[in-house]
């Protein structure tokens, strides 16, 4: 009997030891300000409106300037013990996926199915991004380089960590030497912001985005009662209940559509005796759980990364 | 009779002095001890992970002022941060301290009290530029001390991942 009590107790704190926070990927990309002054641009047709987009491939293939950048950037993280994912590799196993799936077929004939939704989330993605942008300034013979490095929360849109400056006038010429010195410098001030950041979020919960909507023939919206509460009511009440400490605003609240910003969620949950890391996803899906079996509304979870998720209430 | 007596005044003289240098010493490290240091940007060459810094030390004695800037050096980096050097040749962005936590010093005194011991650990961190020759002007009399001021150099890059691993610090990625 006692040695499993002492069976269960190992496991369990293996269990707890074992539940890690899910980590969020970061990559480097070169600013669209970066990458218009450039010309490393396409412009594509969105509902009638011509837009310019910037053209990270048409960047790397071009500026070895900005490769090298990239590279010591990633150089560095991986140093400090984070490895970034490459925006160069990314690309290209973008462009190798879709060559296989469209050639692939089944037994049957099948082709791989695949939503406009698919479509449209198949680019290069990262919780957190890392901006890149520098200008070369010429003084008569002598240059200087103008350097600004930004951390982006990809769901929340904060500035989460900074680096910006301006290197003392030179006869440098090689512009990659003076991008390399502005890195050297800059990224242990980056670091240290980003650890703070993390710091904050092991203590009060991943910040996270969750959008509420309705389809629109379900009959009912979210100002509809169930046991005498209103839909959006049942809503907040289950998300005031589940975040850190409570934390969260209510942006937005109509008939159809609720939005939820600054959503602390816990990094880990128990769930049947096993300690989970749990993202945006996860973490909605419990509210999608909770809303079927306490008043039988169905509804369809959709993700964003780590920190983003959307429930559109009435089917799947 | 006369010789052991020049022997004995012999042995005294040079006791007294031994132990005049080891109070100095000791008065220096018990000043290092509540780090009375200034520390400030400088520019030169370093090598790649490392830090230039100069470092005024305060002391009786010119040359144990001198000998603490090692010890002042690491201190500063770890716990006091670099301010950023604005100059129209020379521009040095600020340098935040390695470990943020406030009350590290108290926590970790056990392992820190060993690491800045004389001869310590600090000691492989820390490079001195010209042999740790002050540049002249750099040892200025202040009342009954010295003021002086060395440049180092200073292994950032090592000094945190001793830090790390010494559990006073946190990595990057620690907890995902």
């Amino acid at each position: 009997m006692k040695k499993i009590f002492l069976s269960i107790i190992f496991i369990s704190s293996a269990l707890l030891l074992f539940a890690q926070a899910k980590k969020p990927t970061i990559m480097v990309v070169p600013s669209d300000q970066w990458c218009i002054k450039n010309g490393y641009t396409q412009t594509i047709d969105i509902q009638g409106a011509s837009t310019v987009i910037p053209d990270y491939q048409a960047a790397l293939q071009n500026s070895t300037d900005l490769l090298m950048a990239i590279s010591k950037i990633n150089e560095m993280m991986t140093e400090r013990g984070f490895p970034l994912k490459n925006l160069e590799s990314s690309l290209k196993t973008l462009r190798d996926q879709a060559a296989e799936d469209a050639m692939l077929t089944g037994k049957e004939g099948g082709e791989v199915a695949e939503t406009p939704i698919d479509k449209l989330k198949k680019v290069a993605k990262a919780d957190i991004w890392m901006q890149l942008t520098y200008t070369v300034n010429q003084a008569g013979p002598k240059r200087s380089l103008s350097f600004n490095l930004q951390g982006l929360d990809a769901y929340t849109d904060k500035q989460i960590a900074g680096a910006s400056g301006t290197s003392a006038q030179s006869f440098t010429t090689e512009v990659q030497i003076l991008v390399e010195e502005a890195i050297l410098s800059h990224i242990d001030l980056f670091n240290s912001q980003l650890q703070a950041h993390f710091d904050d979020m092991f203590t009060n919960g991943r910040e996270i985005i969750v959008r509420i909507k309705t389809w629109d023939n379900i009959g009912y919206d979210l100002e509809e009662e169930f046991d005498g509460e209103m839909l959006s009511t049942i809503i907040e009440d289950w998300i005031a209940d589940n975040t850190v400490q409570g934390r969260f605003n209510t942006s937005t609240v109509t008939e159809n559509n609720m939005l939820f910003e600054q959503v602390r969620i816990p990094l880990e949950i128990e769930e049947n005796g096993k300690v989970r890391a749990i993202d945006a996803r996860r973490w909605v899906g419990m509210l999608r759980k909770y809303l079927r079996d306490n008043y039988s509304i169905e509804s369809k979870l959709m993700m964003q990364g780590l920190g983003q998720a959307q429930l559109v209430i009435g089917a799947k | 009779m006369s010789k052991h007596f020049r022997i004995v005044i012999f042995a005294l003289t040079a006791l007294l002095l031994a132990s005049c240098a080891s109070k100095k010493e000791a008065t220096a490290n018990k000043a290092t001890m509540t780090w009375q240091y200034e520390i400030e940007p400088t520019t030169g060459q370093a090598t790649q992970g490392s830090i230039l810094v100069k470092v005024w030390s305060y002391s009786g004695s010119k040359g144990v002022a001198r000998t603490l800037a090692g010890k002042n050096a690491v201190h500063g980096v770890l716990f006091k941060g670099v301010a950023a050097l604005n100059e129209q040749n020379a521009r040095v962005p600020q340098q935040k301290p390695i470990v943020t936590d406030v009350n590290a010093e108290e926590t970790h005194k056990e392992f820190l009290n060993e690491f800045f011991k004389d001869d310590g650990k600090y000691m492989k961190y820390v490079n001195f530029i010209n042999n740790g020759i002050p540049a002249p002007g750099d040892i200025i009399k202040v009342g009954p001390r010295y003021k002086v001021g060395v440049r180092v150099s200073v292994a950032k890059d090592a000094l945190r991942k001793e830090m790390e691993a010494a559990g006073i610090i946190k990595s990057l990625g620690a907890g995902f």
